[in-house]
């Protein structure tokens, strides 16, 4: 198992540049924003909050196909549906490590993005909190609906089209938990609620996922 | 009846736009569906007279050498 | 308790699903047709205008039922998804197909006649609520199971990735079911429920539950149609098929006899 994650981060490394792509994105939309809406203070701390949760979530969707096309194509994804340990586990480490490669690194940058588009201060923790327990919900319902579109040969629009319905919840909780903090008002009620989806998915998740992978390796 | 008059049945207390349009929607829907299930079976029953065709003409016995390459491999 | 499970096989033959359909096919349609227009004269001339919103309210017989269908329809496909998964049944995987496009539909017509109905009632066309977007995402799931039947290469892994989605899209039923309870919301509560009398009189109501009969009815018999059509082409091969749609010129070329 041990071997299996740093596997998994080594072979993630070795294609970060792969990984960069949504880093930048995220970093390019939410500067995007200021230029084609307004540079003023008072527009942009009122949307940053969701200007952060859709480029993060776009940016979440962005390299979601490089889950399983690499071990699709040669043929590791197959072997590893024959391994004696259970294939959720294993699904479980790979969106693990994936998110810490791809989601982590959004929510490390988030507060510098926060500052550019004005966000205010007292919604910084609140938006640290709810991207680092929204990310990863992102990339376990990413990871179902890369699975299932892992045989596609241009599978692109159709992940999104499976998977940002299954979005919208996470990102009104975010949001609005930003948007709260910004207002002074508690932001718990969305953060447990984000953190129930959190538990959730872990639980639920890789099951789905393992499922989805058992389905694209034996329809060939 | 709630209409003393067919203009009352239309207009509906000036909600008549509203009212009609969605009813309206719901008729296209059903037309929509009519046509889709019409158009689905022919489609399918197509497809389906392909193979029929194609069994047929390629393994219909002493038929084998008269038949040209077209016919074998549509 | 002794289970029939010959019972549950019989449902997994096409062959006996294709003539069981044909024998229920006239039955639903007749129903379906006369049922839903009861309904639609009922409630567009008979019925009351409600005291409140007066002639608007008449939207409600075609909107109630197309939204408890739009959730339901989903709820059936999550059903066949988990049968599909589970035991392998084709004719699961053909309802799904089949289901989806309807409920797509269905769903849109929810939507948009709620959004006419809000513009005289609430004053505006959309408001982001939790029922109105809920639904909405429902609508984009069902769209989502369509694009996979097109997109993917052969009809088998299809199915099963559709059936897959279905048991995790599934979840967002019973958060538009329970969205009008849990949050504060401009969408009304519930009209009918397994335990309270409609708080409406009978005149409104009934017209009401006759649709959404009516409604269930038109659901059964175009799937039903639509599935003896995929039956037609994906049993093709198969002797009775032939017998029926190809008589002259009957070839089995397999042993494929269901």
């Amino acid at each position: 198992m041990r071997q299996l994650i740093a596997t998994e981060l080594r072979l993630l490394y070795r294609r970060k540049q792969e990984l960069v792509n949504p880093l930048l994105f995220f970093v390019l939309v939410c500067s995007l924003f200021p230029l084609a809406v307004s540079p003023e203070v008072g527009a942009l701390e009122q949307i940053a909050p969701g200007i952060l949760w859709v480029a993060a979530t776009l940016a979440s969707m962005l390299s979601l196909d490089m889950l399983f096309r690499h071990d699709y194509d040669d043929g590791s994804l197959e072997q590893l549906t024959f391994s004696d340990r259970p294939l959720y586990l294993l699904m479980l480490v790979k969106i693990v490590c994936y998110w810490l490669m791809s989601g982590l690194p959004l929510v490390l940058v988030s507060p510098l993005l926060g500052l550019m588009l004005f966000l205010p201060f007292d919604a910084m923790p609140e938006m640290i909190l709810s991207l680092l327990l929204g990310t990863p919900v992102l990339a376990m319902l990413g990871s179902v609906g890369a699975a299932l579109t892992v045989s596609l040969r241009k599978g692109g629009v159709i992940v999104a089209l499976l998977v940002l319905p299954l979005f919208m919840p996470v990102i009104i909780f975010g949001s609005s938990a930003v948007v709260a903090a910004a207002q002074g008002l508690p932001a718990t009620g969305q953060l447990l609620w984000l953190a129930a989806f959190a538990v959730a998915g872990i639980c639920l998740a890789p099951l789905a996922t393992a499922t989805a992978v058992r389905i694209a390796v034996s329809c060939d | 009846m709630y209409f003393n008059s067919f203009p009352d049945f239309l207009a509906m207390g000036n909600h008549g736009l509203y009212v009609w349009l969605s009813y309206g929607f719901f008729v296209l829907m059903l037309i929509w569906m009519v046509i889709d299930l019409r158009l689905n079976r022919k489609t399918n029953l197509k497809n389906a007279e392909r193979t029929w065709a194609r069994d047929v003409v390629a393994f219909a016995p002493g038929n084998v050498s008269q038949n040209s390459p077209e016919e074998i491999s549509e | 308790m002794k289970i029939n499970w010959s019972w549950f096989h019989k449902w997994t033959s096409p062959k006996w699903f294709f003539q069981m359909s044909e024998a229920w096919l006239p039955w639903l349609t007749w129903l379906a047709i006369s049922l839903i227009s009861v309904a639609v004269v009922w409630g567009l001339a008979f019925a009351p205008p409600d005291y409140q919103q007066g002639n608007s309210f008449r939207i409600f017989y075609i909107h109630l039922p197309s939204a408890i269908l739009a959730q339901s329809v989903f709820i059936f496909m999550a059903v066949a998804g988990l049968v599909s998964l589970v035991w392998r049944v084709k004719l699961a995987d053909i309802f799904i197909k089949v289901a989806a496009p309807f409920g797509a539909a269905i769903t849109l017509l929810a939507l948009l006649t709620g959004a006419i109905w809000g513009k005289p009632t609430w004053g505006t066309w959309w408001i982001w609520d939790a029922r109105l977007t809920s639904t909405l995402i429902q609508f984009f799931l069902y769209l989502g199971v369509i694009a996979i039947f097109a997109a993917m290469e052969t009809v088998e892994s299809a199915g099963r990735a559709a059936s897959l989605a279905c048991l995790v899209g599934v979840v967002n039923v019973p958060i538009i079911k329970f969205s009008v309870e849990w949050w504060n919301t401009l969408h009304q509560p519930a009209t009918f429920t397994l335990t309270e009398k409609p708080a409406m009189p009978a005149e409104m109501w009934l017209p009401a539950l006759i649709a959404i009969i009516g409604f269930y009815c038109l659901f059964g018999a175009v799937t039903f149609y639509k599935m003896q059509s995929e039956i037609i082409f994906r049993e093709r091969r198969s002797r009775w098929v032939q017998e029926r749609f190809n008589p002259d010129k009957t070839h089995v070329t397999s042993s494929e006899e269901n």
